[in-house]
């Protein structure tokens, strides 16, 4: 019996180790509405997308919790590097006071963490090396633009619109942009601008580019019926930019801005025109 | 220790032992499913815009900084295929081995001519649509249908920020809004205040919030239907169907999943604009009635938090990756990718007098899973689910998970179907309610359908059980009030549900209940 006793002790006492117990404890509990809502924008101590529980806790103490209700609603944008919070006017207004409680309560004591906002991709190989293109928005051109980025000494960059179909200015300088890639890419100095070069009213329409070995780019293109391959070539310190027909050349005009870095001169046969862009 | 200790210790570890009896007889997803992480390419920023398969069973996919990248599972080695890309979302591999790609300004087809590893032509299918560089003219996509077809849909514009001097397509200015009230910094005035004149979203060049269909050889897009806001899941079903993942916000009470009519206007009036017969006024300021008339319901309402939260990529749930009867067919059922939470919707569809409609309610609803599931995958066998995770500047995550399921049956519901009284529960088991400390729970309310920006439940009631009965694998449940037209029923099944197979897998339902029977 006293075996038996033992025994079932030895086991009674392992269940009640291995057996989670959940017992009432002085920690905060979030209410459901928090955790499907707010959790995943909003971390104890650290800013992610959106400010931290302790800084939210910070902005509208207990006094403030009509104004707390009110941004949840209907939320304003203060922080340029954050995104618009959605309205929260899903949920109920009793609902936001006990997430308002809530967030006061968890925040006692706790600290801010400050994390780094190094974008560590920024210049990852793929993003840096010399040539290749990016697609980004850049100013100054459509919003469909493509950046021929050079391996030359001050990292010309070719802004290229795909729209258009045609150069529309040459920076220099690295190409950088937000980790979000939303807003404008930072393409340098602009050293050299271009107007369209052929006459008329030509429609444009954009086929696409091949790549060489080397990265560098033809691109194809049509302006009405003509049938275009523009060629990008690096040789020394000039870019050499063979336009080809499959028929006659449209008329053309060079007219570009007067640029101290870059001179351009052009040469044409019945199909091709040449363009050289020689760095100054 | 005496004997008095002794048998307070076995009735402390009884007591404990029963009154956590929940958790161990608990359904936990990971008895069923493996979740690993999958390697992604070195210095790449790991936020997938779209995930395909090859014929080799190679994964390809595209990035949020413009790569293309493929991956060998067997090596565990990618190869980057392109680059500089425009913030591709949507990926797809042709018979052919050249790949399609969606970017914001174009489809975009990958040839690799000379057959080395990396493409060397990107061709243009097609870049017949507006860009006004606003920030969330997303473009996304992509599928085919029988004909081959290709359709992508675009996302509105934001009146978080403006428009660009530069756009491509004609603006459009019905109702008098000009390009120049888009316009803000330096001469053109501050956007805080200009915003207030403008609506929420818009689609001011051509085919904003448009679903768009691109025929073979043809460079020109059509507009298939018109009326989503951002819609960033497209499948295309074995019957030619179109579904499309639609996100909350104005005009949009809850996250939805649209069955796309062609030529139907599906809610979002930005797109208006661009429909055969536009409006002659800014098509927010119409009246709700008239545009409540026009619109085509989506079947599916999945309420902000609590069902989902920014919707991503919707698939079949195949029967190699849930235990799902052999006499229910793949078409029965979806599931779609989320964001904010570490779950996937699974949607149970139901007819209705003809209206479409039916239940939403959550599988693998674990942290293993993680959050920000932006495109999903199933493995060539179907037994695994590779889910792609993004963030951009929203709530997610980044990396790539598999799921695994080892084909261990498990409890679930396979349909919900509306009854005069109340609704009817299937699952892929005869079950049985060990009657315990929960039960059951149904509230109703309505999403309303208006300018504002989701949401709140309306008229929210919790709904009386008349009565529940099991009989074999169903489960009837009677409400005390007859369901009504036009509301979601938020309903909390008792978790003690059980059978041989397992405990009930997933315990919550909303069955969006457009139509309802007299």
């Amino acid at each position: 019996m006293t075996y038996l006793f033992k025994f079932y002790l030895q086991v009674s006492v392992a269940i009640m180790i291995a057996t989670p117990v959940v017992i009432a404890q002085d920690k905060v509990v979030a209410p459901t509405a928090f955790v499907a809502n707010c959790q995943a924008c909003h971390l104890l101590n650290q800013a992610v997308v959106g400010p931290s529980l302790v800084e939210i806790s910070e902005i509208y103490p207990k006094v403030k919790q009509a104004e707390f209700i009110q941004w949840c609603v209907d939320p304003g944008k203060k922080r340029d590097e954050m995104p618009q919070m959605p309205s929260m006017a899903h949920i109920a207004k009793e609902e936001l006071a006990q997430i308002h409680q809530y967030i006061l309560d968890v925040s006692v004591g706790v600290e801010k963490i400050k994390i780094s906002g190094k974008d560590i991709y920024a210049d990852a190989p793929l993003h840096t090396v010399r040539p290749r293109i990016d697609r980004l928005f850049v100013a100054d051109s459509s919003p469909i633009s493509l950046i021929l980025a050079l391996d030359t000494e001050k990292n010309h960059n070719i802004i290229w619109d795909a729209d258009q179909c045609r150069l529309r200015y040459i920076s220099a300088g690295k190409v950088s942009i937000s980790s979000t890639r939303m807003g404008l890419a930072n393409v340098g100095k602009i050293n050299y601008l271009e107007t369209a070069l052929f006459k008329g009213n030509h429609k444009p329409q954009f086929k696409g580019y091949s790549l060489d070995e080397n990265g560098m780019a033809t691109f194809l293109y049509s302006l009405n019926s003509v049938q275009i391959t523009e060629t990008i070539e690096l040789k020394g310190q000039e870019i050499v930019r063979t336009i080809k027909t499959d028929s006659t050349l449209p008329d053309y005009q060079l007219v570009s801005q007067k640029s101290s870095a870059i001179k351009v001169k052009s040469s044409s046969s019945q199909q091709t025109l040449t363009l050289t862009y020689q760095f100054l | 220790m005496n004997a008095r200790t002794k048998i307070s210790v076995v009735t402390i570890s009884l007591l404990l032992t029963f009154f956590n009896y929940n958790v161990w007889a608990e359904f936990a997803w990971e008895h069923y499913y493996d979740f690993e992480n999958v390697n992604t390419p070195e210095n790449v920023d790991p936020q997938f815009g779209g995930l395909a398969m090859n014929a080799q069973g190679q994964l390809v996919a595209c990035f949020h900084r413009g790569e293309v990248g493929i991956y060998d599972e067997d090596k565990d080695t990618w190869s980057i295929f392109a680059t500089g890309l425009h913030e591709p979302l949507g990926i797809y591999v042709e018979e052919e081995g050249t790949i399609l790609v969606i970017q914001r300004g174009e489809l975009t087809r990958l040839h690799d001519k000379n057959n080395d590893g990396k493409a060397d032509f990107y061709e243009v299918v097609s870049n017949d649509w507006g860009l006004s560089g606003n920030y969330h003219e997303f473009t996304f996509g992509l599928v085919k249908d029988s004909q081959k077809n290709i359709y992508i849909s675009l996302g509105t514009a934001s009146n978080g920020a403006g428009v660009r001097e530069e756009i491509r397509g004609e603006w459009n200015t019905i109702g008098g809004l000009t390009q120049e009230m888009f316009l803000s910094g330096g001469k053109f005035g501050d956007w805080k205040e200009k915003k207030k004149a403008v609506p929420r979203m818009y689609a001011r060049v051509p085919y904003r919030g448009c679903v768009l269909r691109i025929k073979p050889g043809s460079m020109k897009a059509e507009v298939y239907a018109t009326g989503v806001r951002t819609p960033n899941g497209l499948y295309m079903d074995a019957n030619d169907q179109l579904w499309i993942a639609d996100n909350q916000g104005d005009w949009v009470g809850a996250s939805k999943i649209h069955r796309i009519e062609e030529g139907g206007f599906h809610g979002h009036v930005a797109s208006l604009l661009w429909a055969e017969n536009p409006p002659n006024q800014v098509p927010a300021d119409m009246p709700v009635e008239e545009l409540e008339a026009m619109r085509i319901k989506a079947p599916i309402l999945l309420p902000q938090g609590d069902c989902a939260n920014s919707i991503t990529q919707i698939l079949p749930l195949t029967q190699a990756f849930a235990p799902i009867s052999k006499t229910v067919t793949e078409q029965d059922k979806l599931i779609v990718g989320e964001m904010n939470h570490s779950r996937i919707v699974k949607y149970l569809p139901d007819v209705v007098n003809g209206q479409h409609q039916g239940a939403a309610t959550h599988i693998l609803n674990t942290t293993s899973l993680g959050t920000g599931n932006n495109r999903l995958l199933y493995s060539l066998d179907g037994k695994s689910l590779y889910l792609g995770k993004t963030h951009l500047s929203w709530p997610g995550r980044k990396g790539l998970k598999k799921v695994t399921y080892n084909g261990k049956p498990y409890l679930l519901v396979e349909s919900v179907k509306l009854t005069p009284t109340g609704f009817e529960f299937s699952f892929n088991a005869p079950i049985k309610d060990q009657e315990c400390l929960q039960s059951y729970a149904i509230e109703s309310f309505e999403v309303l359908y208006h300018a504002g920006y989701g949401s709140p439940k309306h008229n929210r009631r919790q709904e009386a059980v008349e009565s529940i009965q099991i009989d074999g694998n169903k489960l009837i449940l009677e409400l005390a009030q007859k369901p009504q037209a036009n509301k979601v029923y938020d309903i909390t099944l008792s978790d003690c549900i059980t059978s041989d197979l397992s405990d009930i897998s997933s315990t919550r339902y909303w069955y969006t209940a457009h139509a309802v029977y007299d």
